[in-house]
């Protein structure tokens, strides 16, 4: 089974082969020395030029543009529609300090002394 | 090896030379043409020089097979930088004749086609073991690699390329 796989691959490669010799160059042909070929530089340049262009470009824009707003305009207040989960019962209370009148910190006071504290 | 002696090796192994560049170029015949002639001015120059720790045909092989890379490496290099915009649509590589109208020669090109879906070691490792009756030993010399790796892209390759052989004929 083996040797008959071998065998077909042999055959196979040589098909592949069929008519590499008919393409063969001349031996004396290649070693012949040739100048070697040089290629063409306008693809260098027109890669190097593209390249300076978008610097250039990226250069300008930078300079052009302002740098972006520090904050957000007013009104642009985000709210999530589940915010009001965050609001529990009592939570302003912790949120704000109270603010006294004159005339209860007066009363505080009074009823303190009256207790007998000082 | 004198110079003569070189000359007379490179004249019995030319057309061998030649299939075997033929292989590593994908059958583009004028790339072929030009990584074997690399290589036999670097041989003959001295730039590339037998040690004779192989036999020549598997150094001669090697040269080739590094030569062929480094042209595959300058032509990627190349087409990347916008030479395949500049220079249009590259030619396809085998370029098909009224004479691959026979069935050989169809035959041929359907192998090539399978050879080229295989992986580039697998598809040098199957070409110098049973097109140029290497030993595996001496196409891992050829390849420059150890010859358990060789053994398995041996082994993988030649699975693959039997499957594809087989779905071709079945087609």
């Amino acid at each position: 089974m083996k040797s008959e796989e071998d065998d077909a691959l042999r055959s196979a490669l040589a098909a592949a082969h069929q008519g590499d010799a008919a393409r063969t160059p001349p031996l004396q042909r290649m070693l012949e020395r040739r100048p070697p070929r040089r290629d063409s530089p306008l693809p260098w340049l027109v890669t190097c030029a593209s390249l300076a262009a978008a610097l250039g470009l990226a250069a300008w824009l930078v300079g052009h543009l302002g740098p972006p707003p520090a904050q957000l305009p007013s009104g642009t207040r985000w709210s999530f529609p589940t915010d009001f989960l965050l609001d529990t019962p009592g939570s302003v209370t912790l949120r704000t300090v109270p603010q006294l009148s004159p005339g209860f910190r007066e009363q505080l006071l009074e009823s303190g002394i009256r207790r007998g504290n000082p | 090896m004198d110079r003569g002696d070189i000359e007379q090796q490179l004249a019995q192994l030319h057309p061998a030379a030649f299939a075997w560049a033929l292989s590593c170029c994908r059958w583009n015949a004028s790339e072929a043409e030009e990584v074997l002639q690399s290589a036999y001015l670097r041989v003959l120059d001295g730039t590339a020089r037998f040690a004779e720790r192989s036999s020549f045909k598997t150094w001669l092989f090697s040269v080739v097979r590094i030569g062929a890379a480094e042209s595959r490496r300058r032509r990627w290099f190349r087409d990347a930088a916008l030479g395949r915009w500049w220079e249009g649509t590259l030619a396809p590589a085998a370029v098909p004749s009224v004479d691959e109208e026979l069935e050989s020669r169809q035959r041929g090109a359907r192998v090539r086609e399978a050879l080229g879906r295989l992986a580039a070691r697998q598809r040098e490792v199957l070409d110098l073991v049973f097109f140029h009756g290497l030993s595996i030993e001496d196409a891992a010399g050829v390849m420059g690699v150890a010859l358990g790796t060789a053994r398995v892209h041996y082994q993988r390759g030649k699975r693959r390329l039997v499957a594809l052989l087989a779905l071709e004929e079945a087609a």
